[in-house]
């Protein structure tokens, strides 16, 4: 697809009428494209008095629903956090936050978090592994490409200098980095993996000097089987 | 000619209801509770009745609404207000959960069949919904009629039932790219409106 041709699904994309593939290639071209991002944020607003007229009052029990699961979620996002759940891995991975905090802000009208995209999409499937701390989970989907790690309630701190770091491993027993898990990541519990999880028939988690490997150092400490 | 400056370009002006939102968001962003109650009943009866517009099914529109608000719960600290206003990001949120459900669970032929029916007032198989559609005529409506024919049927069908830019040009048989350039077009003509709101 051309440049042009790129600029050119920005509306679509603002009423989600792109189809799934589009969505994909155009969030790609969009996380790069200042252009994109004004003119998604500009639709964006004149949408909006097409809802003008259209409230209706939800039942009262949904705000109890709603306010009862949001006293039992986690923020995700790194600013600021008052009183969410104290971080029960250590902060050892902290230098990974900055590439994850920086693209939301700059890609506000992105989609729902990639994250979200990945653990919603309708081919989603899960996987996972006990470990001491509880379930580790691994949402994978095909038609986004990408792969969703969940970590326990409960998992053992990094050394200092040290961070977790998640690999794609291959049928042949090859290593391939899915990312060092961010400071967001723990405690947020969840992280989008780097890179397609495409012929990975494991995820596995390794203990790597701070900013991560290109290769694991050491034996996986958790491993979540693919299919 | 120095029209083109938006309202909200420069944020939200203070004391007003989107810098409300907006501050409410903040708040959100850090973890407060009462302010995610709050915004829930500022905003929530909009937020209802976009989802409902498009799903056509309370439970599926609650659910919507549920999804809605705990992401903005989980994501609200990365809402920038000078990027948008507060209630653009939540009917953005609103309506991708709302078209992906739409899409997941009827076929494209149900929701054809159901904007015919809509476009010809013979939708009503119960008083809510009759209630429901009273309401699209009239407001709605207004704000579609003025981006103007074959514009609005483009943009409504995209935005409202939920279809994409193929399906739309299936439904009005018409090629791929004239459905493209009409709901382009539609939104060019809503923003352009925005722009010049003083006339209104």
């Amino acid at each position: 697809m051309t440049e042009d041709e790129l600029h050119d699904l920005a509306p679509l994309y603002v009423v989600d009428a792109l189809d799934a593939d589009e969505v994909v290639t155009f969030e790609d071209h969009l996380r790069g494209c200042t252009s994109c991002a004004d003119t998604v944020a500009e639709l964006s607003e004149a949408l909006v008095p097409l809802s003008e007229g259209l409230e209706v009052a939800p039942p009262p029990q949904l705000r109890q629903r709603v306010l009862a699961q949001a006293a039992t979620s986690a923020t995700v996002t790194p600013a600021h956090r008052t009183r969410r759940r104290a971080p029960v891995w250590l902060a050892a991975a902290a230098a990974a936050v900055v590439a994850a905090g920086g693209a939301w802000a700059a890609v506000q009208w992105l989609d729902e978090s990639p994250t979200e995209q990945v653990v919603q999409a309708e081919d989603a499937q899960r996987h996972s592994a006990p470990t001491d701390g509880g379930q580790l989970v691994v949402v994978t989907s095909a038609a986004r490409d990408r792969a969703v790690i969940t970590l326990p309630e409960v998992v053992e701190s990094p050394e200092r200098e040290q961070v977790y770091q998640a690999w794609f491993i291959g049928e042949d027993g090859s290593a391939r980095s899915a990312g060092v898990l961010s400071q967001d990541a723990l405690e947020g519990r969840e992280a989008l993996l780097t890179g397609s999880p495409r012929g990975a028939k494991a995820v596995a988690l390794t203990v790597e000097p701070a900013g991560g490997s290109t290769q694991p150092t050491q034996d996986p400490f958790a491993v979540v089987p693919l299919g | 000619m120095s029209k083109g400056e938006l309202a909200g370009e420069q944020g939200p002006t203070a004391g007003s209801p989107a810098a409300e939102l907006a501050s409410l968001l903040r708040a959100v962003g850090r973890g407060e509770e009462s302010a995610l109650a709050t915004l829930y009943d500022l905003t929530s009866p909009r937020v209802f009745g976009l989802a409902l517009r498009i799903v056509r099914d309370r439970g599926i529109a609650e659910e919507v609404v549920q999804e809605v608000y705990i992401q903005v719960w989980r994501q609200a600290a990365g809402f920038d207000p000078a990027r948008g206003s507060a209630l653009a990001w939540l009917l953005t949120l609103t309506h991708r959960r709302a078209v992906d459900r739409v899409r997941s669970e009827q076929s494209q032929t149900d929701r054809l069949h159901r904007y015919e029916l809509l476009e010809r007032g013979q939708h009503h198989s119960s008083a809510e919904e009759e209630g429901q559609a009273r309401i699209d005529a009239a407001a709605l409506r207004a704000a579609l009629d003025m981006i103007g024919e074959p514009h609005r049927t483009a943009v409504a069908l995209a935005y409202l039932e939920g279809l994409t830019h193929r399906e739309v040009a299936d439904h009005e048989s018409i090629p791929l790219g004239t459905a493209k350039t009409r709901i382009r077009d539609g939104l060019s003509k809503l923003r352009d409106r925005m722009r010049g709101g003083d006339q209104r």
